[in-house]
């Protein structure tokens, strides 16, 4: 695990003492709302629907087993005994009560932990691949790249008050499991034919109201280069970017309208005035970072024979089936453990919950955790002969449903439940589209499958790269969900085409069902998945099929 | 200024206008009442006949109320006194996706 500086942890304190004097100026009527806002949201601090919500940065998704022991402490002192895994790797809680943010902020900075640039228009928390160090198919650890990423992005004062909020999301295996494609900056770490370890850089990929898919910026970047090329990316798009319209402000806009050619052209410009006097990243600063995520001492695990513990029971084995995935080292596994008992609220995880999965990371684990950006908890190196006494913890602590990759493993952001942004619920739509296909019991025969929900225009839960999205809208103060088919966050990636007009609270259930009908009854056998089916034959009979049957 | 929308279910006619915000120190949803006070109960809010009024009810708790509530805005009621929004239901009753919020102190 990679542990904070000194120089960090007197940072996060320092950021904590300024959050309280200045929370305590606005509780004290100092301040006025308009003046306190911009600040409580640099520190992660927003006012929804029914309270206050913190949303703590876990930079990567990565946790240790006593970081996750602090989230559950504060769940459970001072929320209402849970929190809420969010499709940034990051955690929310929902019942936050002003006076006690500060003390939140002291707990979390025990742990080298925070909210800072978890909000506002800055660069923030950068993710990364949740089977780093674990996968592989990896050239490299992309966690290392991240932090470098973090340390460069963290207060720094050129861009704490870009045009809009900035996203940067890093992947060191062929496969895309960190959604690049469709971030501000999308980074791959890639090996070249020459051997040598650097960066494809994509950019301006998002999701939101204008949906595009990232292009590559740069075929190779060297390592030494990284932070001079991303700092005159940000350069450019902090000079050029729009401020007149929040809704054309993201970077994507920028490169949509001069076009690619014209704002490489205009970083590359940048990159060679500015690269003789920045110093490249040297050799011994990555060593260092790198050093904190050395991979963990593999070689005292067992060889072992998953097989012969399937055999004991088929809920293990079906658990296995889809919760396991290979890992780099033969003895080991990565476990990705369900948040989405049929259901139950995509995300969120009881305190109880977390204690368990902190104590099955500190004694099976190598004391790692990882959130993922499907808001699931991973436990990426687990030794094959402790995979049956994980899954019997998890079994007790309701953690264990065999679901990851099929219907009910949906994505879904708050929603209108809890979000003051929403237009619709999602929640509530993920959980009754679980339950649906939980009691037909043929989520197994469905097969993969991802299903994406947001409750408004701002895509949190990814709806365009669902292979299933539905997105909630208010018409007319009425919940109305739209349907997209054939997105992909992978790197096959694809935004998902709108079948036609919307469905009503009561109807959208009965829509995913038809859909899901149509491909069991059409596809050509068993193993052409539901994203191959709709490659196969496009949305014209789920057109037909939704409104015209 | 308060940041009334007033978005109402397609058809349905605002009987009233309330006036809410949320609390400063828990965030919890509140509503003006008659008094000048702010209560949790949706059944206590002051019910105002005209749009105009509560607007100026919620500019007043904006300056004035700046201690207590965030963002006070008017809401339309029906002749059942519930809000004509599905997001303004959602405040009042808390959460749909499982009972805790509002619900559990209700």
């Amino acid at each position: 695990m990679y542990h904070y500086q000194d120089f960090d942890k007197e940072f996060v304190k320092d950021r904590v003492s300024e959050f309280k004097a200045i929370t305590q100026r606005r509780i004290d009527g100092v301040l006025t709302e308009e003046e306190y806002k911009p600040f409580r949201l640099q520190n992660g601090l927003y006012l929804q629907l029914h309270a206050y919500m913190l949303r703590i940065a876990i930079p990567y998704g990565t946790l240790s087993s006593k970081q996750m022991h602090k989230l559950a402490d504060i769940a459970e002192r001072w929320d209402k005994g849970y929190g809420h895994f969010t499709t940034r790797q990051n955690i929310q809680f929902n019942w936050m009560r002003l006076q006690d943010v500060g003390d939140v902020l002291d707990a979390l900075s025990e742990v080298d932990m925070h909210a800072i640039q978890t909000s506002g228009n800055c660069i923030r928390n950068v993710t990364a691949d949740h089977f780093a160090g674990a996968a592989q198919d990896e050239v490299e650890d992309p966690r290392i790249t991240a932090e470098l990423l973090r340390q460069w992005s963290t207060a720094h004062p050129e861009f704490a008050f870009l045009p809009r909020k900035f996203k940067i999301a890093v992947s060191g295996a062929s496969a895309d499991r960190a959604v690049i494609a469709f971030h501000d900056i999308g980074i791959q770490i890639i090996r070249n034919a020459k051997g040598e370890v650097g960066y494809r850089i994509l950019i301006g990929g998002g999701l939101g109201r204008t949906p595009l898919i990232g292009q590559e910026l740069a075929s190779f970047v060297p390592k030494s280069d990284l932070l001079c090329y991303l700092e005159s990316v940000m350069h450019i798009y902090n000079r050029y970017g729009r401020r007149d319209n929040k809704y054309k402000a993201r970077i994507k806009i920028l490169v949509q309208e001069n076009g690619l050619a014209q704002t490489k052209a205009q970083i590359d410009a940048h990159f060679h005035d500015i690269k003789p006097a920045l110093p490249p990243v040297s050799d011994e600063m990555i060593a260092k970072i790198a050093k904190g995520f050395a991979a963990p001492d593999f070689s005292q695990a067992q060889a072992f024979d998953i097989k012969a513990t399937e055999a004991l029971s088929p809920a293990f084995a079906a658990w296995v089936g889809q919760s396991v995935t290979p890992h780099r080292d033969p003895r080991h596994v990565s476990v990705t453990i369900s948040l989405k008992k049929h259901g139950a609220t995509p995300g969120d995880a009881s305190a109880a919950q977390m204690r368990v999965m902190a104590e099955l990371a500190k004694a099976y684990g190598y004391d790692e955790l990882r959130v993922s950006h499907e808001q699931n908890i991973i436990l990426p190196h687990v030794p094959k002969a402790h995979l049956l006494a994980v899954f019997e913890a998890l079994q007790k602590a309701e953690l264990a449903t065999a679901n990851i990759g099929l219907i009910s493993d949906i994505i879904a952001c708050p929603g209108l439940d809890y979000c003051s942004l929403a237009t619709a619920r999602s929640i509530p739509i993920a959980q009754q589209i679980a339950m649906h296909f939980a009691a037909l019991k043929n989520e197994h025969d469905i097969g993969p499958l991802k299903i994406k929900i947001s409750g408004c225009i701002n895509a949190c839960g990814h709806h365009h790269v669902g292979h299933i999205g539905i997105l909630g809208l208010d018409r007319a103060g009425v919940e109305n969900y739209q349907i997209t088919l054939g997105g992909d966050g992978s790197e096959d990636a694809a935004i998902g085409e709108r079948t036609g007009p919307g469905f009503s609270y009561e109807e959208i259930l009965g829509a995913i069902d038809k859909i899901i009908a149509h491909y069991l009854a059409a596809r050509s056998n068993r193993d052409e998945s539901f994203l191959a089916y709709y490659r196969r034959v496009g949305i014209t009979p789920f057109k037909a099929m939704l409104y015209h049957d | 200024m308060s940041h009334s929308t007033l978005k109402v279910i397609k058809g349905a006619k605002p009987a009233a206008y309330i006036v809410s915000a949320n609390d400063l120190m828990t965030g919890d949803v509140v509503y003006l009442m008659s008094q000048g006070k702010w209560s949790a109960s949706l059944s206590q809010a002051k019910a105002f006949r005209q749009f105009e009024i509560a607007n100026q009810a919620a500019d007043h708790g904006n300056q004035h109320h700046a201690h207590l509530v965030v963002g006070a805005y008017v809401l339309a009621i029906g002749a059942d006194g519930l809000p004509l929004s599905t997001k303004e239901r959602l405040r009042a009753n808390g959460p749909s996706n499982y009972f805790h919020g509002k619900q559990e102190v209700a």
